[in-house]
């Protein structure tokens, strides 16, 4: 499928990095709402456009932002936000009860900042790489043209976050440009020495 | 006699990590697991008399182990070296009776601070 | 200009506001573009907290700072969600519309590398450009789909009228036949039944005449011709005759009877101004209905009648019920395929209700088919056989009287068709 390959032993390494940039971003966002965050163990996959677009498929009942990054590694951070546990969350937060809907999407770009950007950044500083992160928009899958991408291949890493007492669960997916994969290899190797 | 000491964590780079991390002239015998199962067999097997061990694994977690552990009235040195640094887990892991809570990326100096302050160099 | 003069130069006249605060929210410096909006200098400002400046927003600013401090990464705020977080005038005093700026602000900590973040630097973008353009974008785009709906209402309505005509058009057909034929066959029923009954008269006469003459004979004594007399009865089998013209005559006679009967419910039913409003009585109507379609329900279906006694009359349309009570009761006859019973009760649950139920043990409808069954022209029935207006033009019906018209079935037991209408009296300001 793809031209880069990835050996187990990067993928662990891989995993465990993610791990720890997780671990940072859910302290982020456990200090913020003052409620315990439970992360699940990253996923990492190569995907074709069409696999990418089956990460849409929950459509409604999902909030979605997206984030681009550009330095030594290019690519974008989704996020996948329930959107039932949302308004609970809201309350964690101290937001008015129902929130309004521009106060849910406020929220919801300030939860995908949070996220997103610890675990990139986490990840960029364990591997020594320098990355920006531009803010971050609200996304409908329903009006974006999946059978039109440009890519052939990308790398997908996903981590999930739970906040059991909000009921509220989120999906962080760092997608990275094929072109970037081998910088990112190189690194890890690095590190394995 | 050298002492048993137990590495457990779910990723290989970590593992390879502590150990790299872990004092040359430490006297001991090393042995890895890589989950909580694993972890608590080779605590049976009399492996663990400290126990490194990782937060979130497969099969069993690094809480499961401690509570494990603690029901059991098991004395073992634990040290707990993991990604999930948030505050509430950080707690926990102490209540569930480990002796200290290090942060990933593990830094050898740390370890070793550990280490002495536990009288175990 | 030294090259060290030149970078703070290019901060203060940056077309973008930037402010920088410490963790006790005092502005340490800003630019050009907070100090001519606010009138205050940059020495000025310098060491005055963001509470004094921006009371408002304080609690706003102070949770994004604190979020940039404490996770020493950026933070962002979008006019989408806060249009005006610092009161600035619109950058377009004279020609634009709008009286506010349009703001996006990013708060990124600064630190030293490797050491937890000294400042935030609060950064405001001007984009009261785009968002008016967005706006506007947004507003036609509101206004287009306004009048899409407003189209799709017009289509819906058409289509409604189109289906109220079609169904009309097939009742006054069907009236105007019914009506022709009623005509046609007015006439000459009625003198056959009054020739009927005449002839039953002059059969009366002459069987007595013919009873009288026989006597005559049996007097004279002469047995020969009492034998003769007996022999030709006999061969004309006069004594089976003179039974079965009764029943003869009486058959005819209330063959014709019915057959008035029928037209006076034709003329009825066709009755010329079908819309009109009076008192009418239910029951009637239902039967005069019942009367016209009895051919097509007799060898399908037992019509069992529950008829709550003192109904009182409705101040109603009896025409128009009329063609409920047919599109009804026609359904149920042809949802019974060998043969059936149907229920038909007129009841007053409580005060001012009545409630007319036709139900029948027929096919059923299945679950998925009984929200679009008041749809008009929807249709199960083969091409030709059922236009699919008979329900939507009932639902129509009821609905101007005020009532309202539920199905409920199961598959293979049969259905239930439940009609309420208010029992309200005549209007009496016509006017209205
Ligand atoms: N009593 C009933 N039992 C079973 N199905 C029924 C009954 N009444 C109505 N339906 C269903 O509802 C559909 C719509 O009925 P409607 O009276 O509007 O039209 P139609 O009977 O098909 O045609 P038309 O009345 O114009 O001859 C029918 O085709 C049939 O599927
Ligand atoms: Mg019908």
């Amino acid at each position: 499928m793809s031209t880069v390959q990835i050996s187990d032993d990067q993928k662990d390494a891989l995993q465990e990095i993610l791990n720890i940039s997780m671990g940072q971003a859910a302290n982020s966002l456990a200090r913020l709402i003052s409620c315990k965050i439970t992360l699940s163990i990253p996923q990492i996959s190569q995907t074709t456009p069409h696999e990418f677009s089956q990460l849409f498929e929950q459509g409604e009942t999902m909030h979605y932002t997206r984030q681009s990054f550009l330095g030594d590694l290019k690519g974008e951070m989704l996020c996948l936000m329930d959107k039932s546990g949302c308004d609970a969350f809201a309350e964690a937060m101290d937001y008015s009860n129902p929130p309004s809907a521009t106060e849910l999407q406020e929220l919801i770009l300030d939860v995908s900042n949070v996220l997103a950007g610890a675990c990139l950044l986490g990840m960029s500083k364990q591997l020594t790489l320098r990355n920006t992160l531009n803010p971050p928009m609200l996304f409908d899958p329903t009006l974006t043209d999946f059978s039109n991408l440009k890519w052939q291949s990308a790398l997908l890493m996903e981590v999930d976050f739970v906040v059991e007492r909000a009921n509220f669960s989120s999906r962080v997916i760092i997608c990275l440009e094929e072109s970037s994969i081998s910088e990112l290899i190189d690194r890890i190797d690095k590190l394995l020495e | 006699m050298p002492l048993n000491v137990t590495i457990a964590d779910d990723s290989a780079m970590s593992r390879k990590g502590i150990r790299r991390a872990l004092p040359a002239d430490w006297d001991v015998v090393i042995h890895e697991a890589c989950n909580g199962k694993e972890a608590l067999a080779a605590v049976d097997e009399g492996h663990a008399d400290v126990l490194f061990l990782d937060l979130t694994m497969p099969e069993m977690d690094g809480f499961e182990v401690l509570t494990y552990l603690k029901n059991h009235h098991k004395k073992i040195v634990v040290i707990v070296i993991s990604a999930d640094i948030q505050p509430q887990a950080q707690a926990l892991v102490y209540q569930l009776g480990a002796f200290r809570f290090l942060q990933k990326p593990l830094q050898a100096g740390q370890l070793h601070e550990v280490l002495h302050e536990m009288g175990l160099l | 200009m030294t090259l060290d003069e030149l970078f703070p130069y290019v901060i203060r006249q940056l077309p973008i506001g930037v402010c920088v605060v410490n963790p006790e929210y005092n502005v340490v410096t800003w630019n050009n573009f907070f100090a001519e909006r606010l009138n205050i200098t940059e020495q000025e400002v310098h060491g005055r907290t963001l509470a004094d400046l921006f009371p408002q927003q304080f609690a706003f600013l102070k949770r994004k700072i604190d979020s940039a401090f404490l996770l020493n990464h950026s933070s962002f705020s979008y006019w989408e969600q806060r249009p005006h977080v610092f009161q600035f005038q619109s950058s377009r005093p004279i020609t634009g519309e709008e009286t506010a700026m349009y703001q996006n602000i990013e708060l990124f900590p600064l630190s030293a590398p490797e050491a937890a973040p000294e400042f935030v630097c609060i950064i405001v973008h001007d984009v009261t450009v785009q968002a008016s353009y967005y706006q506007e974008l947004r507003r036609m785009a509101g206004q287009l789909e306004q009048e899409r709906d407003a189209q799709k209402e017009l289509l819906r309505k058409l289509k409604e009228t189109q289906s109220q005509l079609l169904q009309s058009e097939k009742m006054a057909s069907i009236g105007q036949l019914a009506a022709g034929v009623a005509h046609e066959i007015n006439n000459p029923i009625g003198y056959i039944n009054s020739n009927i009954q005449s002839l039953k008269d002059y059969m009366q006469t002459y069987t007595q005449y013919n009873q009288s003459l026989m006597q005559l004979i049996d007097s004279t004594g002469l047995d020969k011709l009492i034998a003769q007399k007996d022999l030709l009865a006999e061969e004309k089998q006069i004594n089976y005759l003179n039974e079965d013209i009764w029943d003869l005559i009486n058959e005819s006679l209330e063959g014709a009877e019915r057959v008035i009967a029928i037209v006076r419910s034709l003329k009825d039913f066709s009755h010329v101004d079908s819309s009109e409003w009076c008192y009418a009585d239910i029951t009637q109507g239902i039967e005069n209905t019942l009367k016209i379609l009895q051919h097509e329900i007799k060898y399908k279906a037992i019509v069992h009648r529950d008829y709550q006694p003192e109904l009182p009359l409705l101040y109603c349309q009896p025409m128009q019920l009329n063609q409920v009570f047919m599109n009804l009761l026609v359904n149920a006859a042809q949802a019974i395929e060998d043969k059936g019973d149907i229920y038909i009760s007129v009841q007053t649950p409580e005060s001012g209700v009545l409630e007319i139920k036709v139900r029948d043990t027929g096919c059923g409808i299945s679950n998925e088919i009984q929200q679009k069954i008041f749809e008009p022209f929807f249709t199960t029935k083969p091409v030709g056989s059922g236009t699919g207006l008979g329900l939507s033009l009932s639902y129509g019906i009821i609905k101007q009287h005020k009532g309202d018209i539920q199905v409920s079935s199961q598959p293979e037991q049969g259905t239930e068709f439940c009609i309420r209408l208010p029992i309200v009296d005549e209007p009496t300001d016509k006017g209205m």
